[in-house]
C-alpha cells in the first residue's frame, strides 16, 4: 500500500514536471520557433514534435485543420471517459467508506478488503488522465500557442484547463476518501483487536472460575479421605486436566534421596485412563530437577525451547507428542518432595498466568494430602502402638491375676498346712488344710508363735532345733513331727520349712505339713480292700458256677475251677484266649458278641441264654449274666461271666409244655364234645317245643284250663332246658377257641331298643320301666350278636332281680371305648357275692331264689364273651338291697381281632363224627387256619 | 293251593312244620335226605322249600347250591331252618342263595308269618 502510494506520488511529480517542461518549452519554441526535442520522448512527444514541425508548414492554414481536430477530439474524448470513470470511482469509494462506517459496530465482519484493485485503478486512472492532458496539450494547446491561433487557443486552453481542474478534484476526492478508508479501517481493526482482548479476558475469567471450582473440589475431598491419597491424587490429576485442558497430568514424588522421580499417578484426558510412567533419574535431568527446586511452577511454553526441558529425551517428548509443560513442585517443610506436571500435547502453548498460580494451589493440595496422610499414618501407628501395649499391660495384669489365683487357690485347697511366719516364729497367715489338722482357726492362730499352738514336751527340743535351722538359712525337708492340736490330741505331719523373702523383700518363714494320718487311713483301707477281695476271690474260687473273668478284647483273664472243669480245659489253656471262639458252640456266636460289645459299654445281662461248647464237643445250654466291671489300676473295662447250666432245666421245662399240650388239647376235645353232644341234645328239645307250642296255641283242639296249665309248664320247662343248653354249648365253644367274631358296622341305638323290645313282656308282667339314654348316631364296629347277647343277658338279670322301680340303660363313648351301664332298682349284691357272680353254676342266695331262674351260667357267659371275644370288660357296682350297676365297656372297632377258629356244622367234616378222634382234630385246624 | 317242600331228616320235627303249614291251608311234601330233596325240588318244582341244615348225607347248604345252580331251582324261595345257630351260618347260607332263615326252636305262631313274608317277597 505504502509502496503503490509512493509509485502514485512519484508519477503524478513525473507527470506534473513533464507538464511544466512541456509548458516552458512550448512557450520558447513559441518565442524562437524552435522545437526541442525530449530525451524522455514518447509517440506522443514525437507526434507533438512532428506536430510542431509541420506547424511551420502548415502555419498559414486554417486553426481548425492546424489544430488537427482529428487529433484532440479522442483526445478530449478520451479525457471526459477518464473523468468519468474517475467520477465513478470516487462515488463507489465514497459510498464504501460510509458503508464501512455503518458496519463499525459490526466486529466480526472482516476488513482485511482488498484495497489494490481501486487503488491501482486511481493510480493508472489519473496515469491516463494526465497522459490525456499532456497529449491535450500537445496537440491543442501548443499549436493555439502560436500568434495567428491566439482567441482559438485561449478557448481551447481554457476547456482543457476545465478538465484538468474537473479531473484534479476528482483524483484528489479520490485520494481523500481512500485515506479515509485506511483510517476507517485501521480503527475497525483496532476495535477488533480490543474485542478479541475483551474476550480473552472473559475466558480468563470463567477459567479462573473452573480452578477455583476445581480447586474446592479437590480441598473438599481430601478433607473426606486422607486414608487413601492415591485417590485424591488421581482425582488431581483428573480434575486439573480438565480445568487447564491438557492432554496428560502426572503426580510424582522424588524418592528419598532425590535421585529420582517416581511417578504416582497418571492421567490421560482424551482416554480418561489412570496409569503410571516411568521413573525419571536425576542424573538424566539435572537443570530440570534443579528447576524444580528453584521455584513453585514451571512454566515451558515450547519444551524444544526452554532449558529446563531440553533434557528430555525426543522419544519422550515425541512419543507423547508433548509441546508444552507446566510443572509444579510440590513442597513440603523446605524441600521439594514431588512436582505435578501438566503436558500440552501437539504444539507449543502459553501458560496464562492464572493457569501457573493454579498449578501452584494444586500442588499446595498435594501437599496437603500428603501431610494429611502422614499424619494419620502417624496417628493410626500410634493408636496401634496404644493399643497394643494396651493388650500387653491387660495381658501381663491377667497373667499376673491369674497366678495370684493360682497361688491363693493352691494354697486354700493345697492338700498340706501352709504356715507363713515372720522372722519371730509368730503366724501371719494359715491355710484352710492347716486348720483342719490343727483344729485352730485362722483368726486364733494369727498372731501366735508356732511353738505356743503346737508345741509339746517331747517335740520341743525337734521345733528348738528346726528354728535354729531355719534362722540359719538351712531348709528343713520332709522332717517328722508329731504337733498338739487344739483338742489336745496329737498330729503327724511330714514338715518342710524354710526362709524365703516375700515381695517387699522382707524374710517370711514358710512351714508346710502334709498330714501323715491320711496316708495311715489309706493303708487300712487298702488292707480292707484286700480283705475284701480275698473274700470275692474265694468265693469265685469256690462257687458252683462257672465264672469268667474277661478283657476288653474278649480274652479270658481268669476262670475259675468250675469253669474249667465243666469247660474242659485247664486255666493256662484258657487265658488269653477270645472266650467266644473257646466256649461259645458256633450257634450262639452272634449273640454273644453282641452282647458282650453291649456289655462293654455298660449293659448289665442277665438271662443271656448261650449254647456254650466243652473242650469235648458237647454243646449244653447255658443261662448267662455278663456285666462289665471296672478294674481301678487302668480303669480298663473287665466283663465277668457268669454261667448257669440250663440243660436240666430245659427238658424239664419242654416235658412241661408238652405236658401242658396234652391237657389243652384233651381240655378241646372235652369241649368239642360238650358242643356236639348238647346239639343232639337240642334236636329233639325243637320238637318238644314246637309241639307243645302247637298244642298250647289250639292249632290241635281246645285244652280245658288244667290241661293248658300243665302243658304250659313242660313249655317252659322245655324252654330252660334249650336255653341250659344252649348256654353250655357256648360255654364249651368258646372254651374251645370255636367262636368266632363276626364285625359289622351298626347304630348302637337301634340294638338298645330291640333289646327293650325283647324283655318288654316281662316288663308289663313285673311293672318295670326301662329308659334308654343313648345318643343318636353311635356307630359301632363289632359282633352285633354277642353284642346283643351280653347287654341282654345284664339287663335281662336287672329285670329278674328287680321287684319294682325301673332299669336304666344308659351308653355312652369316651376315647374310642364303649360302656353301657344298666343300673338297677333291685335287691342288690352283698360285697362277698360279688366275687362269685361271674363264675358258672354259683347262684347267689337271694331272698327271690325260688321265684327266679337262670342256668347259671348267664354272666359267666358274658364275661366270657367280653373278654374272649369282644375284647371288653364287665364291672360291678352294688350294695345289698341298694340296686346294681352293671358296665360293659367295649372297645367301638374290633377290626383287628385275631380270628378265632371255629367249627361248624356247614363245614366239610361233621365235628360229631371227629370229635374224638384227636387227628382229626389236628386236621380240622389246620384247615381252619387256612380258612 | 300253595304247594311246600319240607326237607328234614327228623320225624318229629318233620310232622310238626307239616302240620303248622296244613293248618294255614298249605299243601306239604316232604324229603327226608338231601339227594332226595334235590331231586324233588326240581323235577316236580314246590311253589317254596322248607330247608333243615341238618340232614344225613348232603348238608343243607350243599342242598341249596345244587338247587341254585339249576335253571328251576334259580327262583324258588328257599327257607332255611336250623337248631345249631351259629353266628356265620346265617351270612353262608344267605350268601348260598337262601330266601330268608328261621331259627329253632319254632314259635307256632310267628312261623306262618315268618314264612308267608319270605315268599311274598319274592
Amino acid at each position: 500500500m505504502a509502496k503503490s502510494g509512493l509509485i502514485h506520488r512519484l508519477l503524478c511529480l513525473l507527470s506534473f514536471l513533464y507538464l511544466v517542461i512541456m509548458f516552458v518549452s512550448h512557450a520558447a519554441a513559441q518565442t524562437y520557433f524552435s522545437v526541442a526535442y525530449f530525451s524522455t520522448g514518447t509517440v506522443l512527444e514525437k507526434n507533438l514534435a512532428q506536430a510542431v514541425s509541420k506547424q511551420q508548414v502548415l502555419a498559414d492554414k486554417t486553426w481548425f485543420s492546424q489544430y488537427h481536430f482529428s487529433q484532440i477530439i479522442p483526445i478530449i474524448a478520451a479525457l471526459v471517459l477518464i473523468i468519468l470513470v474517475l467520477f465513478v470511482l470516487e462515488r463507489q469509494l465514497k459510498k464504501r467508506v460510509l458503508q464501512k462506517f455503518s458496519l463499525e459496530n459490526q466486529p466480526s465482519q472482516t476488513f482485511a478488503h482488498d484495497f489494490k484493485i481501486p487503488t491501482e485503478i486511481i493510480f493508472i486512472t489519473s496515469l491516463l488522465f494526465f497522459s490525456g492532458m499532456v497529449a491535450a496539450f500537445n496537440s491543442a494547446l501548443l499549436p493555439s500557442l502560436l500568434p495567428q491561433n491566439q482567441l482559438s487557443a485561449r478557448w481551447l486552453a481554457a476547456g482543457l484547463f476545465a478538465l484538468v481542474l474537473v479531473g484534479g478534484y476528482l483524483l484528489g476526492s479520490l485520494r481523500r476518501s481512500r485515506q479515509v478508508e485506511l483510517l476507517i479501517s485501521n480503527l475497525q481493526i483496532q476495535i477488533k483487536n480490543k474485542q478479541v482482548a475483551q474476550t480473552k479476558l472473559l475466558q480468563g475469567e470463567l477459567r479462573l472460575q473452573q480452578q477455583n471450582a476445581s480447586l474446592a473440589h479437590l480441598a473438599a475431598m481430601q478433607l473426606s479421605d486422607w486414608q487413601n491419597p492415591e485417590a485424591i491424587f488421581r482425582e488431581i490429576a483428573q480434575v486439573s486436566a480438565a480445568a487447564l485442558d491438557v492432554e496428560r497430568v502426572s503426580v510424582w514424588r522424588f524418592s528419598e534421596s532425590f535421585k529420582q522421580l517416581e511417578c504416582i499417578g497418571l492421567y490421560i484426558k482424551s482416554k480418561n485412563l489412570h496409569t503410571v510412567s516411568k521413573p525419571l533419574q536425576a542424573q538424566d535431568l539435572p537443570q530440570y530437577f534443579n528447576q524444580l527446586k528453584q521455584g513453585r511452577v514451571i512454566a515451558v511454553n515450547d519444551v524444544h525451547n526452554h532449558p529446563a526441558t531440553v533434557e528430555f529425551t525426543q522419544e519422550y517428548l515425541k512419543d507423547n507428542r508433548i509441546g508444552a509443560m507446566l510443572d509444579g513442585s510440590i513442597w513440603l517443610n523446605n524441600e521439594v518432595i514431588g512436582v505435578i506436571c501438566h503436558e500440552h500435547v501437539d504444539g507449543a502453548r502459553e501458560w496464562t498466568l492464572d493457569e501457573q498460580n493454579f498449578v501452584g494451589s494444586i500442588t499446595d493440595l498435594a501437599r496437603l494430602t500428603i501431610e494429611g496422610h502422614m499424619r494419620q499414618q502417624v496417628e493410626d501407628s500410634l493408636s496401634h502402638q496404644q493399643a497394643h501395649l494396651e493388650t500387653i499391660v491387660r495381658k501381663r495384669t491377667a497373667t499376673i491375676e491369674s497366678n495370684a489365683k493360682l497361688f491363693r487357690f493352691l494354697v486354700e485347697r493345697a492338700p498340706v498346712s501352709i504356715l507363713y511366719m515372720n522372722i519371730a516364729n509368730e503366724i501371719i497367715e494359715m491355710n484352710p488344710e492347716a486348720e483342719r489338722i490343727s483344729g485352730y482357726s485362722r483368726e486364733f492362730a494369727i498372731g501366735k508363735t508356732y511353738k505356743d499352738l503346737f508345741g509339746t514336751e517331747q517335740n520341743k527340743d525337734q521345733l528348738n532345733a528346726i528354728d535354729k535351722q531355719v534362722a540359719y538359712g538351712n531348709k528343713i525337708q520332709g522332717e517328722e513331727i508329731s504337733i498338739r492340736c487344739a483338742d489336745g490330741s496329737r498330729a503327724d505331719l511330714t514338715m518342710s520349712r524354710s526362709m524365703e523373702l516375700d515381695s517387699d523383700g522382707n524374710p517370711v518363714i514358710i512351714s508346710i505339713g502334709q498330714d501323715m494320718s491320711k496316708q495311715k487311713a489309706l493303708e487300712a483301707n487298702a488292707k480292707k480292700l484286700l480283705e475284701s477281695e480275698m473274700r470275692y476271690s474265694y468265693v469265685v474260687e469256690h462257687a458252683p458256677l462257672p465264672i469268667l473273668m474277661i478283657d476288653k478284647q474278649g480274652g479270658i483273664i481268669d476262670a475259675n475251677p468250675e469253669a474249667q472243669s465243666a469247660a474242659g480245659y485247664s486255666r493256662d489253656e484258657m487265658i488269653g484266649r477270645n472266650f467266644i471262639e473257646l466256649v461259645v458252640a458256633k450257634e450262639s456266636h452272634r449273640k454273644a458278641y453282641a452282647t458282650a460289645a453291649r456289655a462293654m459299654k455298660g449293659e448289665d445281662f442277665r438271662g443271656v441264654e448261650l449254647l456254650l461248647q466243652n473242650a469235648a464237643g458237647e454243646k449244653i445250654e447255658y443261662e448267662c449274666s455278663i456285666g462289665a466291671v471296672m478294674q481301678n489300676a487302668d480303669d480298663q473295662v473287665q466283663l465277668v461271666a457268669i454261667a448257669l447250666d440250663i440243660s436240666r432245666q430245659k427238658t424239664l421245662q419242654a416235658s412241661l409244655i408238652t405236658a401242658r399240650e396234652a391237657a389243652e388239647s384233651a381240655d378241646r376235645i372235652k369241649s368239642m364234645f360238650v358242643a356236639s353232644m348238647s346239639h343232639e341234645l337240642r334236636t329233639p328239645l325243637n320238637s318238644i317245643i314246637g309241639f307243645l307250642g302247637v298244642v298250647l296255641q289250639g292249632m290241635s283242639g281246645d285244652l280245658n284250663v288244667k290241661q293248658k296249665d300243665q302243658l304250659g309248664r313242660a313249655y317252659h320247662s322245655a324252654r330252660h332246658l334249650l336255653s341250659l343248653i344252649t348256654d353250655v354249648i357256648d360255654v364249651s365253644k368258646i372254651e374251645a377257641g370255636f367262636l368266632q367274631v363276626h364285625v359289622e358296622k351298626f347304630e348302637l341305638k337301634p340294638l338298645l331298643t330291640e333289646i327293650e323290645q325283647a324283655i318288654h313282656h316281662i316288663l308289663d308282667e313285673k311293672n318295670l320301666d326301662v329308659t334308654i339314654d343313648c345318643a343318636d348316631g353311635m356307630m359301632l364296629e363289632t359282633d352285633r350278636k354277642r353284642l346283643y347277647q351280653v347287654i341282654l343277658n345284664v339287663v335281662s338279670n336287672a329285670v329278674k332281680y328287680s321287684v319294682k322301680g325301673n332299669v336304666d340303660m344308659r351308653a355312652s363313648i369316651n376315647n374310642n371305648w364303649l360302656a353301657v351301664s344298666v343300673k338297677d332298682t333291685g335287691i342288690g349284691i352283698g360285697e362277698a357275692d360279688i366275687a362269685k357272680l361271674f363264675r358258672p353254676f354259683e347262684r347267689i342266695d337271694s331272698p327271690l331264689k325260688i321265684k327266679t331262674l337262670g342256668t347259671g351260667l348267664g354272666l359267666y357267659l358274658t364275661r366270657k364273651i367280653l373278654s374272649q371275644l369282644l375284647s371288653g370288660t364287665i364291672e360291678v357296682q352294688s350294695k345289698l338291697g341298694e340296686g346294681s350297676t352293671f358296665i360293659i365297656k367295649v372297645p367301638i372297632k374290633i377290626s383287628n381281632i385275631v380270628q378265632q377258629p371255629t367249627v361248624s356244622i356247614l363245614d366239610e367234616s361233621h365235628p360229631e363224627a371227629v370229635a374224638l378222634d384227636k387227628l382229626n382234630l389236628e386236621k380240622i385246624k389246620l384247615e381252619d387256619n387256612k380258612r | 293251593m300253595t304247594v311246600a317242600l319240607i326237607i328234614e331228616d327228623n320225624e318229629n320235627n318233620l310232622e310238626l312244620i307239616r302240620f303248622i303249614l296244613e293248618s294255614a291251608n298249605y299243601k306239604t311234601r316232604f324229603a327226608m335226605t338231601g339227594l332226595e330233596g334235590v331231586q324233588q325240588a326240581l323235577t316236580i318244582p314246590p311253589d317254596f322249600i322248607i330247608l333243615d341244615i341238618q340232614l344225613p348225607d348232603i348238608n343243607g347248604l350243599e342242598v341249596l347250591k345244587r338247587i341254585r345252580a339249576h335253571p328251576v331251582g334259580k327262583d324258588l324261595p328257599i327257607i332255611a331252618m336250623t337248631s345249631y345257630a351259629m353266628s356265620g351260618d346265617r351270612e353262608k347260607l344267605l350268601a348260598a342263595g337262601c330266601t330268608s332263615y328261621i331259627e329253632k326252636p319254632i314259635d307256632p305262631m310267628l312261623v306262618i308269618k315268618q314264612i308267608e313274608q319270605a315268599i311274598g317277597k319274592v
